[in-house]
C-alpha cells in the first residue's frame, strides 16, 4: 500500500516574528513547526508502516527551501521518500493555487491513500484537502478523529461534524483530512540518525518540472488575498501575592473556581 | 539460564551469607531505581535506562558488615556503589558494570552522640541531615548545613560528595564541618580519624575521604561541628539589580570587608523568574540573610547596606524583606517534591531542569557566566528549545564565588536521547568555558560520572595525586567505577 502524506510547516505560535510594516508573519525569521493536524496524519502513516513494513510512505510539503532538513528528518524517522515542492514563483499562493500545485505533482504519482490535516495553525481555512480531492476527482472527508480500518479499497473513519461523530466507509483512493484529536505520537529522529545522509530519498520539485503557467500560480494566480492580519498582543496581567494561610487558600480556590479550573 | 544470571545468583547467595536475607533486595523495581541517579532522571522516569542494573541492593547494619561486603567484592571484582540518601545529581550512583552491589547505608541511622559542650555531634552514615537538625534544634543548636536535599540526604553521601548548604557563607561547606570520621577500605581496613579541633599530624587525611565520591572507601560514621542557633535574629535583605556583574560586585564587597551573611546570592533574570516571579520585574535579584547573635546580625546588616550603597548605581530598588523570608521558607526539597517531579516526567515529555555548578575567583566568575550564556545561545544546536537559561551565585568566599547554572528546555527528542542531545552538550559548554578561564567545573555536586572526561583538565598536574590515591586505596578499581576517574567503558553512556 502507498500512502502520501501532505504536510505543512507553520509558524510556532509561541515564537513567531511579525513584520508590522508588511502586515505579515516573517516566515523566514519565524520558527516553523509541523502543523499539529498534519503531524497526526504522518504519525498514522508511520504507525501503519511499523505494523506493515511493506507500506510505502511519501511525505510532501510545499514551502521554502529551508524546509529541506525538516523534510529529510521524516525519512530519518522512517518515511520512504520526502518531496519539497518549492519555487519562488509559488510564493504568495492561496489555498486554491496551493491545491493546484500539489495536485499537479500528485497527478504523476500512484497512491492508495492521501492523508493530510484538516486545519492549519496559521491560515486555518481547511480548504486544501477538499480542493485537492476535487481536482483529483477522489473522495475526501475532514475533521477525522479516528481511522479504524484502511485497505486498498476503502477506509473506515470516524469524523466530528457539529458535535456529532460520523462513522464512514470511504472508497479509496481518497483524501483523509485528520485532526490533532487523533492524538498520535510521531516521535523524533534518534540520536544516531541525526544528520544521516538521505539525499537519495529526498527531492525538490520546482516549477521547472511541473511547468505550470506563472499566471495561475503564486500571488498573481490567487483569486483570494489576505486583507488584514490582527495580532493578539499579550498583556501583563495584574498579579497578587497571598499568604499560605486559610485566607490565602480561600482566595486561590475562589480564583480557580472563577476561571473554571475547579 | 545464561552464565551471567548464574553468576549473579551465586553472588546474591554469597551476600546472603554475609548479611541476613532481609538485608538483600533484588526485585526489578528496586534494581532499576538503583541503576541511575538524577543526572538521567528523565530517561529513568520514562523507563528507558540503557545501563546495567546492579546485582543487588544491600543494607548493612554496621561497619563490620560493610567490611565483609567490601572484602568480598574486592576479592571477586564486583563493583561497589556506596549509597545513602540517593540525591546525587552527577551520575555518581549510576551503575556501569554488569556485576555490582549497591551498598546502602540507610540502616546505619543512629545519632550516636550530641555533645553541646564540645560543639560536635557524631552520627552513622545513614542518618538523614534533617534528623540531626531536628534533634539539635530542640536544644537550640543547628548543623548549619542546609543543601536543598536536606530533608532526604544522609551523612555518608553528604560527606562523600563534599556537599555544601545554603548557609555556607557563614557556616562553611561540609569540609569545614567534619571533625572526624570512620571509613572502610576495599581491603577491609577500617580507619577512624579521631575528633580533634586541629592538628598538624601530617597532611589532613580527612580530605582523602571528604569528596571521594565512593571511589576510595565507604564512610560509616561522621562527627560534625554544631552551632548555636539564633532564628529570632534572622534578617533578610533583597534588591533588584541591573545585571549579574553588579550583583557580584556587591557580594564581593560584603565578603572582602569581612562580613559573613549566611545567605548571599545574586540571580540572573531568567533564574530569578523561577523563584521571584512576583517581584523580579525582569531584573537580576540580590538577596542576603544575616543570622547569629544580635550584635553580629546588626553588624552584618550594616555591612550589607554599606556595600549596596557603594554600588548603588547598579541597584534598581530594594524589595520587601518579607518576600525574601517567604521564599526562603519554601526552598528545600521533600520526598514529595521528588515524587511529584518523577510523576510529572512519566506523564509529560518534560522535566524540571538541570544545573551545573562551577566556581572561580571574583574577576573571572562573571566572564565565565557571560561566555557560557553567549556560547549556549549561539552554538548549542537546540538553543531554540531552551525555555530557561540563567544562573545564580550562591556560595561566596573571601577570594571568589560559585555560579550555579540552571537550564530547562522543551524536550523534542526521544527520552533515550535527551541526555546526549540536550543535557550533556549544555553541561559540556559550561565545563569547557569554566576550565578555559581557570575556574573549577564542580563547585559542590561532585564530578560523578558525567564530568569525569574533564577530571584531568580540572586537576592538571595535580591529577597525579588523585590517581595515586586510587592506586593505593582501590588498586582493583572496584569502588564506584566511573566516578571521578575517566574510564573507556563509560563513553557509550556519555557520548
Amino acid at each position: 500500500m502507498k500512502i502520501i502524506c501532505l504536510v505543512k510547516f507553520v509558524p510556532d505560535t509561541e515564537k513567531f516574528v511579525y513584520d508590522y510594516e508588511t502586515d505579515k508573519i516573517d516566515r523566514d525569521s519565524s520558527r516553523l513547526i509541523l502543523n499539529p493536524d498534519d503531524k497526526n496524519a504522518l504519525a498514522f502513516a508511520m504507525m501503519r508502516k511499523k505494523q506493515d513494513p511493506s507500506t510505502y510512505v511519501e511525505v510532501i510539503t510545499m514551502g521554502p527551501l529551508k524546509l529541506e532538513e525538516a523534510m529529510k528528518d521524516f525519512v530519518r524517522l522512517g518515511a520512504d521518500r520526502a518531496v519539497l515542492i518549492s519555487d519562488r514563483h509559488f510564493a504568495g499562493s492561496d489555498s486554491l493555487v496551493t491545491s493546484r500545485i500539489i495536485s499537479s505533482y500528485l497527478s504523476s504519482q500512484e497512491y492508495d491513500l492521501l492523508l493530510t490535516g484538516t486545519h492549519t495553525l496559521d491560515g486555518g481555512t481547511g480548504h486544501v484537502g477538499p480542493q485537492i480531492a476535487e481536482i483529483m476527482g477522489i473522495n475526501q472527508f475532514s475533521n477525522i478523529v479516528a481511522i479504524k480500518e484502511v485497505t486498498k479499497e476503502y477506509s473506515i473513519v470516524e469524523a466530528l461534524q457539529e458535535e456529532k461523530t460520523y462513522r464512514l466507509k470511504i472508497e479509496n483512493p481518497s483524501v483523509l483530512s485528520v485532526t490533532h484529536q487523533m492524538n498520535l505520537r510521531l516521535g523524533f529522529v534518534r540520536y544516531e540518525n541525526i544528520g544521516r545522509n538521505v539525499d537519495d530519498q529526498f527531492e525538490v520539485v520546482t516549477n521547472e518540472r511541473l511547468q505550470l503557467p506563472t499566471e495561475i500560480i503564486g500571488g498573481k494566480g490567487s483569486p483570494t488575498k489576505v486583507r488584514k492580519n490582527v495580532v493578539v498582543k499579550r498583556e501583563q496581567v495584574e498579579h497578587k501575592v497571598v499568604k499560605v494561610d486559610d485566607e490565602g487558600i480561600d482566595e486561590v480556590v475562589h480564583f480557580l473556581k472563577e476561571k473554571g479550573y475547579l | 539460564m545464561n552464565s551471567e544470571t548464574l553468576v549473579k545468583e551465586a553472588i546474591i547467595k554469597d551476600v546472603k551469607n554475609i548479611v541476613s536475607e532481609e538485608q538483600v533486595v533484588t526485585d526489578h523495581e528496586t534494581l532499576y531505581d538503583a541503576a541511575s541517579d538524577r543526572y538521567r532522571k528523565y530517561m529513568k522516569a520514562k523507563g528507558v535506562l540503557d545501563n546495567p542494573l546492579p546485582t543487588a541492593v544491600v543494607y548493612p547494619n554496621n561497619p563490620e558488615e560493610v567490611k565483609e561486603l567490601l572484602m568480598y567484592c574486592n576479592e571477586n571484582d564486583i563493583n561497589v556503589i556506596p549509597r545513602s540518601g540517593q540525591t546525587a545529581t552527577e551520575g555518581g550512583l549510576e551503575n556501569w558494570k554488569d556485576l555490582a552491589l549497591v551498598i546502602d547505608g540507610s540502616h546505619m541511622n543512629k545519632i550516636l552522640k550530641i555533645d553541646p559542650y564540645n560543639m560536635q555531634a557524631t552520627v552513622q552514615a545513614g542518618v538523614p541531615l534533617q534528623a540531626l537538625e531536628d534533634e539539635l534544634r530542640k536544644i537550640g543548636y543547628t548543623t548549619g548545613h542546609s543543601p536543598q536535599s536536606k530533608p532526604i540526604a544522609q551523612y555518608g553521601g553528604l560527606v562523600a560528595t563534599r556537599s555544601i548548604g545554603q548557609f555556607s557563607t557563614l557556616y562553611g561547606g561540609i569540609e569545614d564541618m567534619v571533625v572526624g570520621l570512620e571509613c572502610v577500605f576495599p581491603n577491609g581496613h577500617i580507619s577512624r580519624i579521631k575528633n580533634i579541633s586541629r592538628r598538624a599530624g601530617g597532611p589532613d587525611i580527612r580530605h582523602i575521604v571528604i569528596g571521594n565520591e565512593g571511589t576510595l572507601c565507604y564512610i560509616t560514621e561522621v562527627t560534625v561541628k554544631i552551632f548555636k542557633y539564633y532564628p529570632d535574629n534572622n534578617k533578610f535583605f533583597g534588591y533588584l539589580v541591573n545585571d549579574v556583574e553588579d550583583g557580584v560586585k556587591v557580594l564581593r564587597e560584603v565578603m572582602v570587608n569581612g562580613y559573613r551573611p549566611s545567605v548571599a546570592r545574586t540571580y540572573s533574570p531568567e533564574d530569578a523568574r523561577q523563584h521571584f516571579y512576583h517581584f523580579y520585574e525582569g531584573k537580576c535579584v540580590l538577596i542576603f540573610m544575616a543570622e547569629g547573635p544580635e550584635g553580629i546580625v546588626e553588624a552584618t546588616g550594616k555591612g550589607i547596606e554599606e556595600a549596596v550603597e557603594k554600588f548603588k548605581d547598579g541597584i534598581v530598588k530594594q524589595v520587601d524583606s518579607q518576600l525574601i523570608e517567604n521564599w526562603f521558607n519554601q526552598l528545600n526539597w521533600t520526598q514529595q517534591t521528588i515524587d511529584d517531579e518523577i510523576q510529572g516526567m512519566i506523564d509529560n515529555d518534560k522535566h524540571d531542569g538541570y544545573t551545573t555548578e562551577v566556581s572561580a575567583d571574583w574577576e573571572t566568575i562573571t566572564k565565565i557566566y557571560n561566555n557560557v550564556i553567549d556560547r549556549i545561545r549561539n552554538e548549542f544546536p537546540r538553543a531554540d528549545d531552551l525555555t530557561m537559561l540563567g544562573g545564580h551565585s550562591s556560595h561566596s568566599y573571601l577570594n571568589g564565588t560559585n555560579m550555579y547554572f540552571v537550564y530547562n528546555y522543551a524536550i523534542n527528542c526521544e527520552p533515550e536521547d535527551e541526555m546526549k542531545i540536550y543535557h550533556h552538550p549544555i553541561q559540556a559548554i559550561i565545563v569547557e568555558e569554566t576550565l578555559k578561564l581557570g575556574g573549577s567545573m564542580c563547585h559542590h555536586h561532585g564530578i560523578g560520572k558525567y564530568r569525569n572526561e574533564w577530571t584531568k583538565d580540572e586537576h592538571q598536574s595535580a591529577y597525579y595525586m588523585l590517581e595515586s590515591l586510587k592506586e593505593v586505596f582501590d588498586p582493583k578499581g572496584i569502588m564506584s567505577f566511573g566516578n571521578i576517574y575517566p574510564v573507556q567503558e563509560g563513553l557509550k553512556y556519555q557520548k
